[in-house]
């Protein structure tokens, strides 16, 4: 909103209101005179008597203090003489007077501030969004902002995904249809700070990386920032994805459910006393298992997920709000062997020991409650303080092979930050304190079968019970930041994070700065660099091309933190108030990332994880337009090369996409009862290690020197160089419609989702069959033509 | 025969979810013929201290397993290539196509010597100087590239290749592994006649063969083959260090969506060049305490076609005694007309035990035959004649 004043009445009002007279009544005189002396008093309107939180200072000497919410203030030991006092208020006249100090005396003064009468003119309230805030007011680029109503309106499968959507965005590739995964201009996947009300979650994906974690009813909106984030930012290397909860305000009770071919999903939610209090609570479950079993009555599909997120939040006095924060998510795969007799617990996984049985059990899920404190401080302070427990866990469990495999991540923070405004300074200060807990589990027990005996010989080495890898480092962070506004046309964000990490024993300083320069009030060139460090990461495959089990290790004496260095430059263009262009180059390099070596073997420890160093640079080019009439969306296009490098040899890394565009177009005008959607998908292909071969394996007898034919080990396939082949280029295109029905009290809409409507095939992986001569080269696609349903309903 | 076992691969988990995925949503692309590929080198090589020969395979990638030929395998060798060892002092030897009746194409060999008291070793020229516990190099050149390789000789300290009689019930097989090193792990193999288990390890336990504790007492290395450790019969039991590159090539478990082929060491190539060092390999005449009635040596004046004139039992420590604790395993050897045979039985505890005497010349069928304990003797009957011959305890 505009403000217009016609006309300022400057009032100042100060009265000193028994200066040193009443102070000498109130206090016995010193038998001494001494030279120093109190002054104390308060502030108020004018014209109504309130109290103000004024900011009060003095000259001699200089120094200030904010009045309390009665609108007192002192000053102590203040040398005896004149004194010069001014208090500030915004939205009131600015009151100075001069004030003799006495010494041993208490000098006590009424100040009186006027407010500053406004005329306001005829009034057009215009939104301004916060693309376009963030465009006048901060410096940090490639920032991406995205609400819940436009998510909701972008085609998908089954139902919105916010970590999908993000996909679509510059910068940001998607390893293909079956990964809700996403890497961030060249960095690995675990690169990305992904945030829920600023409480980080590890694994934001159920199994197998297919779909995010986040219920989009309950999310706001999303800010994915990707590149040169600030300082108060650290742990990570690529991106923050910080996602908001939704804080329903509307009183009484609302709600939003949903019914999906995928799942079904429950939000209820509102606001109580005056929006003091707000909750909001969603549920969520797949029941693609129960339908497959319905229908084919067995459990051909034994696989489903669950979650859950809570958010509440409550007005404090004086402006501040507690906020509280849980989501807990849970997917399983649960195959039971149909020989095996149900136990008395036949709704959960079942202790076989029959090692015959083909029973399967594989979970994964995040569990992560925040309490967050915002406090305002007066005008221009506010305070933030968070406490958060955020785990991950997974485990496998396949009796028939004896293998179990276990591994969670823990993190228990505390966090806080002060934000002081001051002329043209933004000053943020801040500290992070985390401990976690890593820990991973291995039992795998090899047997004898000999045919002459029923007995079974575990190996000696098999870790019955025991843990093979537990950590629990802790960091320690600290922060400030600076965002200058020297004048009109520069904007300058200076910070500096410190981090130490017990265990790896490593003090790093990580310097972030940005720089915006506005050419005209719409055109604006950012550059911005920056340090950053990531001491938990988890070790998977990244070649591979679902997630399937992570295992996250934190740096310790032997697994170093891995660093990067990153440059940004780019320019902003507003052509339209609801319109921009922003284009950025950007480049990047890692130092010491780590992967899990081939060789998966806990045996040969030394050899677990392997080093290596990256570089990756490009250009992301983004078209937006927020919404206008009802229409919106964005082109967004990346190119990039990412290269990695090892023992001297460099490869492209699984991830490295040449070439990225995503087209996104909206229509949903006010006065129709219809939402259109689409999404288009070009890219290039991402590399993948060709085959090469076949090879004989050979048997030898290591006591006679003697080697078997060949072949008496069997055949191996021989791979290629480390992603020497590149997938054939991909494009899909998506399409959605919902209608939208009034009953009563009850919003109902249906949906139509068309994944791939041209059932174009894109190559998911290839397959080499080597018992035809010539071999066969086969390939499974990705997601095929997938059209459906849903139902919406919101109250 | 030979058993091994391979550690199941994690990776199935990966397999499985990826099958998951892929049939729910993945269609299958039509096939089509892979393109030609550019063959890799393909070389394998163990240097082995114990060996005067070492051997070198070099052959090429395949396209395709369809076997051509109903007698060879499918088998690319390559016969010109230039294979070089380099040794640890900057020597180097080059190692031959083999010749000869039945040998193979693209085989290799060159002589060698094992030094172990750090001299410049004797020997003639082109013959290469084994020191373990040194780094060694190999190097094949090819018309399709050249691969190279290293590996470190593990130290496994003197050979025990002993032969000595070791009771069950009472002795322990130690070896002292403080000489060790540069072994990634152990290969460890039990030989008796009818068959073989072997079994790799990282670690060794402090004994290899000693009395169990219990049934389930497993904290010895060889407990992997209690089942067919028979006493009475003679078998050998074999210990080996192996480098890394070994124990990568055959144990490791592996990522099959890896970046690399599985288990493979070698630059420019694919396969193993790797080293061993034998530590143990001898034959024990394992014997046991006669701690049962049946237990003993046993003999009789009669001659029989089918069953022995002499026998001796032993029951095996390692055998769980289930259902009423009274079961036992019997072993031993005897002679039935001049010829040695190999008893292997139980013994229910009810007094019948059932033996099968299996001729170690396996041309010649073996005879099942029951026996019990009767006035201090052994009876045995052959259960398809129904000849019943008494032994006296000799």
């Amino acid at each position: 909103m505009r403000l217009t004043s016609t006309a300022l009445v400057t009032a100042v009002t100060v009265v000193a209101g028994a200066v040193g007279a009443r102070a000498v009544a109130q206090q016995p005189a010193p038998r001494q005179a001494t030279a120093v002396g109190s002054l104390t008093g308060t502030v108020t309107n004018t014209t109504t008597g309130s109290p103000l939180r004024a900011e009060v200072s003095i000259d001699r000497p200089r120094r200030s203090v904010r009045a309390d919410s009665a609108g007192r203030f002192t000053f102590r030991d203040i040398p005896a003489g004149r004194v010069r006092l001014r208090a500030i208020s915004f939205g009131f006249e600015a009151a100075d007077t001069l004030v003799v100090v006495r010494g041993g005396e208490i000098v006590t003064v009424s100040v009186r501030l006027p407010a500053i009468p406004q005329s306001l003119a005829e009034v057009r309230t215009v939104a301004k969004s916060s693309e376009r805030t963030r465009f006048d007011e901060q410096a940090t680029p490639s920032v991406v902002s995205i609400s819940a109503a436009e998510v909701r309106r972008i085609p998908a499968l089954g139902e919105s995904d916010v970590l999908r959507t993000a996909a679509l965005l510059p910068g940001v590739v998607a390893r293909n249809d079956f990964s809700a995964g996403f890497n961030v201009r060249g960095g690995e996947a675990d690169q990305n700070l992904v945030l829920l009300d600023g409480i980080q979650i590890y694994n934001p994906f159920h199994m197998g990386g297919l779909f995010g974690t986040f219920i989009d009813k309950a999310v706001s909106g999303v800010d994915v920032i990707t590149g040169a984030f600030p300082s108060r930012y650290g742990g990570r290397l690529s991106s923050v994805l910080d996602v908001k909860s939704l804080e329903e305000t509307r009183n009484g009770l609302h709600g939003t459910a949903e019914v999906s071919l995928l799942s079904s999903s429950l939000f209820l939610g509102g606001a109580l006393s005056q929006n003091k209090l707000s909750w909001n609570f969603a549920v969520r479950r797949t029941y693609a298992d129960k339908v497959v079993e319905w229908i084919r009555g067995n459990n051909d599909f034994p696989y489903h997920f669950q979650d859950a997120q809570f958010r509440s939040r409550l007005a404090l006095p004086k402006g501040g709000s507690l906020g509280l924060t849980m989501y807990m998510g849970k997917d399983l795969l649960y195959h039971q062997d149909e020989s095996v007799q149900l136990g008395s617990d036949p709704g959960g996984p079942i202790d076989i020991t029959d090692d015959d049985n083909e029973t399967i059990t594989f979970d994964w899920g995040n569990r992560v409650v925040g309490l967050t404190l915002d406090q305002p401080l007066g005008a221009r302070t506010i305070l933030s303080q968070r406490l958060a427990y955020t785990r991950f866990g997974t485990h496998f469990d396949l009796p028939s092979e004896s293998v179990y495999l276990a591994q969670s991540v823990a993190e228990l923070q505390l966090a806080g930050a002060i934000t002081h405004a001051r002329h043209r300074h933004t000053l943020s200060a801040g500290y992070e304190l985390s401990s976690y807990r890593t820990s991973y589990r291995e039992q795998i027990a090899i047997e004898s079968n000999d045919g002459n005996s029923d007995a079974k010989f575990p190996d000696p080495l098999a870790t019955d019970g025991d843990t093979t890898m537990r950590q629990a480092p802790a960091m320690a962070g600290l922060f400030a930041e600076d965002l200058w506004k020297p004048n009109d046309r520069w904007l300058v964000r200076a910070g500096l994070r410190g981090e130490f990490v017990s265990g790896a024993n490593w003090l790093g300083l990580s310097p972030r700065v940005s720089a915006k320069y506005f050419i005209t009030p719409r055109l604006a060139i950012t550059a911005a660099g920056g340090r950053y460090s990531q001491w938990m990461r988890a070790m998977r495959n990244e070649d591979l091309p679902l997630r399937v089990f992570d295992l996250w290790m934190a740096s310790d004496s032997s697994i170093p933190v891995s660093t990067s260095t990153q440059f940004s430059l780019g320019a902003e263009r507003w052509v339209a108030k609801d319109r921009f262009l922003r284009v950025e180059g950007y480049s990047k390099t890692y130092d010491r990332l780590a992967e899990p070596a081939s060789t998966v073997d806990p045996r040969i420890r030394p050899t677990l994880l392997r080093y290596y160093d990256g570089r990756s640079y490009g250009a992301d080019f983004y078209l937006r337009q927020l919404d206008h009439n009802g229409f919106s969306g964005w082109i967004a296009y990346s190119f990039g090369v990412t290269t990695r490098a090892r023992d001297g040899v460099s490869y492209w890394p699984a991830h490295d996409r040449r070439h990225n565009a995503n087209v996104v177009a909206t229509y949903a005008p006010p006065q129709s009862r219809w939402a259109l959607g689409s999404h288009l998908g070009l890219a290039s292909g991402t590399p993948y290690t060709g085959w090469a071969g076949l090879m004989n394996r050979y048997r030898y007898d290591p006591v006679r020197n003697v080697w078997g034919p060949p072949g008496s080990d069997g055949e191996e396939d021989v791979r290629g160089p480390r992603n020497g082949e590149r997938f054939p280029f991909y494009w899909r295109l998506d399409l959605s419609a919902e209608r939208r029905f009034e009953m009563g009290a009850m919003t109902v809409k249906p949906y139509l989702n068309l994944v791939n409507v041209f059932n174009r095939k894109n190559v998911f992986l290839y397959t080499v069959d080597t018992n035809t001569d010539p071999p066969q080269v086969k390939g499974a696609s990705q997601l095929p033509f997938l059209p459906s349903i849903g139902l919406r309903m919101e109250w | 025969m030979v058993r091994h076992t391979r550690r199941p691969l994690a990776a199935c988990a990966v397999a499985l979810v990826a099958a998951l995925t892929a049939s729910i949503v993945g269609c299958e692309i039509k096939g089509t013929t892979a393109p030609e590929l550019e063959p890799r080198v393909v070389v394998h090589a163990v240097l082995n201290p114990t060996s005067a020969v070492q051997i070198v395979t070099v052959e090429r990638t395949l396209r395709s397993i369809v076997r051509t030929s109903s007698e060879m395998p499918p088998y690319d060798p390559i016969d010109d290539a230039l294979v070089i060892i380099y040794g640890p002092r900057g020597d180097s030897v080059i190692a031959r196509p083999a010749t000869g009746a039945g040998v193979n194409a693209g085989v290799y060999r060159v002589s060698s010597i094992t030094v172990t008291d750090g001299s410049a070793g004797n020997g003639q020229p082109n013959v290469l100087r084994l020191r373990p516990g040194e780094r060694y190099g190999l190097r094949v050149e090819t018309t399709i590239g050249v691969a190279t390789g290293e590996t470190t000789i593990p130290v496994g300290g003197p050979e025990d290749g002993s032969r000595v009689t070791f009771n069950l019930d009472r002795d322990t097989l130690r070896v002292d592994t403080t000489s060790v090193r540069n072994a990634a792990g152990f290969y460890l193999r039990h030989e008796w006649r009818r068959g073989a288990d072997e079994r790799y390890v990282t670690t060794l336990d402090g004994a290899l063969l000693r009395p169990p504790s219990s049934a389930a007492d497993s904290g010895w290395s060889f407990s992997f083959a209690g089942g067919t450790i028979y006493p009475g019969i003679a078998q050998r039991f074999t210990l080996v260090a192996v480098d890394s590159n070994y124990f990568r090539y055959y144990v490791a478990g592996f990522d099959p969506f890896g970046d690399d082929t599985r288990g493979n060491t070698l630059t420019g190539g694919v396969g193993l060049f790797g080293s061993v060092a034998p530590i143990v390999s001898k034959v024990l005449d394992l014997t046991a305490d006669a701690d049962t009635p049946i237990e003993g040596s046993w003999a009789t004046d009669r001659t029989s076609a089918t069953l022995p004139t002499a026998i001796v039992l032993y029951s095996s420590p390692y055998f769980p005694r289930e259902g009423n604790g009274r079961r036992i395993a019997l072993s031993g050897t005897g002679q039935v007309s001049g010829k040695t045979v190999e008893a292997y039985g139980t013994d229910e505890g009810n007094g019948t035990t059932q033996l099968f005497l299996a001729p170690i010349d396996q041309s010649i069928p073996g005879t099942a035959a029951t026996g019990s304990i009767s006035g201090g003797n052994l009876v045995l009957t052959d259960n398809r004649t129904g000849e019943r011959i008494t032994y006296q305890r000799r």
